[in-house]
């Protein structure tokens, strides 16, 4: 009897952590979302739709959707330059390829703000990259390239490289080299190879690094808001922005809501398309 | 289907001289086994034939064409790698029909094709099986129909069963041979298996450090090696240094008989090679002059009883029918006899 009661036991230790950390946070965030919220402390207690109703004007529903894209251009930005980087740093001598992944290790050791600061100092008119730029006749007025979009992105990578270059590299050092020698034998040219047989082994693989990241970059707060201009913020910044800022911790907590059903979203049709991919 | 020749190839990596003058013949539809120990260069030289490298020196030519001039994308060479490299990311249909679909035929042709390729090595319906969910004899099956689906110039099978059980091995040697036979391709296969090799192959070809030891059929390789690492090689032949007097050969001054037809008249030292079959044991009688010996291990393989003796610190294999229990136990002293009508005498 109480051997059978034993992997239950041992399995109660990680519901108890979800619940702790996951769905005890989870259930308040939306218990508090149907709040009322008072302009002299965080809330009122009730059950109202309107914070959720507020989503649904235009301010709101621009800055989802703006979310949704940057996160979406950062995660396939980091995929698209981790995965070949990846796949030249495997195939190094050990030795370069040690150092690569200790580099790679260090460069998630930097806080978000330290590598905001340096794109914005590498970025601006003053001392960064336009200034070199105009320094030696390529940029006749030079500005300063950050805040903006793009500065935001470059922010993104340097945030999100390190971290899928790390999850591509065990797969890769361990895949069967000869596979695509096989493509090669069977008449397939090389470029070909990369479309024909390299992606699609690595799909899964690509798959969870373009949702891990498209998750990540949802919640960016530090970059959008050193990196990018206000137009460019995410809705991560505004959640605050309304939470903190303006006190209001219903609209903050119906906000994260909806965020969360949209992320749920993408990853639910990103999972279908790879069971798709698979079938076919 | 045209002749392949390899003239003088070599293979360096770094300081490593893989392969050294490697000349070759190989006619068409011959089975050609590639066969020597670990880095003997029979992979490294298969993999030069495939394009997947390219020669430090020399030439390789399929007819009148250079192959050093094709890529290897071009040279439509089938390869059964020994990992097989199937893809993972297609069934087992879409793996065979994969290079028909590279070169352009299309989707229910090559499925068709796909079909009846899996159908010939026994695996009809279960093409949209993904092949995971297959065993290793099962992926063995399809690496070889992938191959063999692309109607190659040159088959070639990298130790491709090396990974198998024995009975399983034993039954995809026969296949596959029964196989090139039926489609007459010419087919190089590479292998450190000596009873894989002498079982398949048209001709052996042994490889040691780089270099061809001796090229010949099965029967040739085994019963006459050119050469006293082919002698080891090809597995338990007695290789010893005899003094041939002229109507007598002796080992270390005792008398192991008169020579054989193809030893008549010949004088002084010669390295012998003796096949385990040929040697026979008896009991020694008190005081006997011959070759007396320790027996130092017996076992049963099956068809035959497999006896090593001692013989002043030199080793002899001895190996007969198991039509009867074994005649020796450890320990036992045997007189040692040679047939030397069967006794081969490796060149110097």
């Amino acid at each position: 009897m109480r051997r059978a009661a034993l992997p239950y036991a041992i399995g109660l230790f990680p519901l108890g952590m979800m619940v702790l950390f996951f769905v005890g946070p989870l259930a308040f965030m939306i218990v508090v979302s149907f709040y009322e919220s008072d302009p002299l402390g965080f809330y009122k207690i009730a059950f109202v739709w309107e914070n959720y109703g507020k989503f649904f004007s235009s301010f709101y529903y621009t800055i989802s959707l703006r979310s949704l894209w940057s996160a979406s251009l950062g995660a396939v930005l980091v995929v698209l330059l981790a995965f070949p980087a990846m796949y030249i740093i495997v195939d190094m001598p050990r030795r370069w390829q040690l150092f690569w992944v200790i580099l790679l290790l260090a460069l998630m050791c930097l806080s978000e703000v330290i590598i905001g600061f340096a794109w914005v100092i590498v970025l601006s008119e003053s001392s960064g990259v336009p200034k070199f730029l105009g320094w030696i006749g390529l940029w006749e007025n030079p500005r300063s390239l950050a805040p903006s979009f793009g500065a935001m992105m470059i922010g993104y990578i340097t945030l999100g490289f390190s971290l899928v270059a790390l999850m591509f590299f065990p797969q890769m050092a361990q895949r069967d080299r000869s596979i695509e020698e096989a493509a090669l034998t069977l008449g397939t040219p090389p470029l070909q190879v990369v479309t024909k047989v390299i992606l699609p082994t690595f799909r899964p693989a690509i798959l969870s690094s373009l949702v891990t990241m498209f998750v990540y970059f949802l919640g960016v707060y530090v970059m959008p808001t050193m990196l990018g201009r206000p137009q460019n913020w995410n809705m991560t910044v505004i959640i605050t922005d309304k939470a903190v800022g303006d006190a209001n911790m219903p609209l903050g907590a119906a906000l994260s809501v909806i965020m969360l059903l949209f992320t749920l979203l993408v990853i639910g049709a990103l999972w279908l398309a790879s069971r798709k991919g698979r079938a076919s | 289907m045209a002749t392949l020749s390899l003239s003088n190839v070599q293979k360096q990596f770094g300081s490593f001289q893989a392969l050294r003058d490697v000349n070759l013949e190989i006619g068409s539809g011959e089975f050609i086994c590639l066969l020597g120990g670990s880095g003997c260069g029979k992979t490294t030289l298969l993999r030069i034939i495939a394009g997947l490298e390219d020669a430090t020196s020399g030439s390789l030519r399929l007819g009148d064409d250079n192959l050093a001039d094709v890529p290897c994308h071009k040279r439509n060479v089938g390869m059964v790698f020994q990992s097989l490299a199937l893809f993972p990311h297609l069934n087992v249909a879409q793996n065979v029909a994969y290079g028909l679909d590279i070169r352009g035929v299309d989707k229910a042709e090559r499925l068709k094709k796909a079909g009846a390729l899996l159908e010939t090595v026994g695996l009809g319906g279960l093409g949209e099986r993904p092949v995971s969910a297959l065993s290793g004899g099962q992926r063995q099956r399809v690496a070889i129909a992938r191959a063999l689906a692309i109607q190659p110039v040159l088959f070639l099978m990298d130790e491709p069963f090396s990974a198998l059980d024995a009975g399983l091995r034993e039954h995809l040697q026969i296949e596959v041979k029964k196989l090139q036979r039926k489609l007459g391709v010419t087919t190089i296969f590479v292998t450190h298996d000596q009873n894989e090799a002498m079982s398949i192959a048209d001709r052996i070809v042994i490889l040691n450090e780089g270099r061809i030891e001796q090229a010949g059929t099965p029967t040739e390789v085994y019963a006459r090696p050119a050469t006293p690492f082919v002698a080891d090689f090809m597995g338990t032949n007695n290789v010893f240094e005899a003094q041939f007097t002229g109507h007598d050969v002796q080992l270390d001054g005792r008398s192991l008989g008169a020579p054989g037809a193809s030893f008549k008249g010949l004088f002084g030292r010669h390295q012998v090679a003796v096949r385990p079959e040929y040697l026979r044991l008896s009991r020694p009688s008190e005081g006997d002059a011959g070759l007396v010996g320790t027996v130092e291990f017996v076992r049963l393989l099956g068809a035959s009883i497999e006896t090593e003796l001692n013989v002043d610190g030199r080793t002899f294999v001895h190996t007969r029918i198991s039509d009867s229990p074994p005649e020796f136990q450890v320990g036992d002293k045997a007189l040692v006899q040679f047939d030397m009508d069967h006794a081969w005498m490796i060149p110097s």
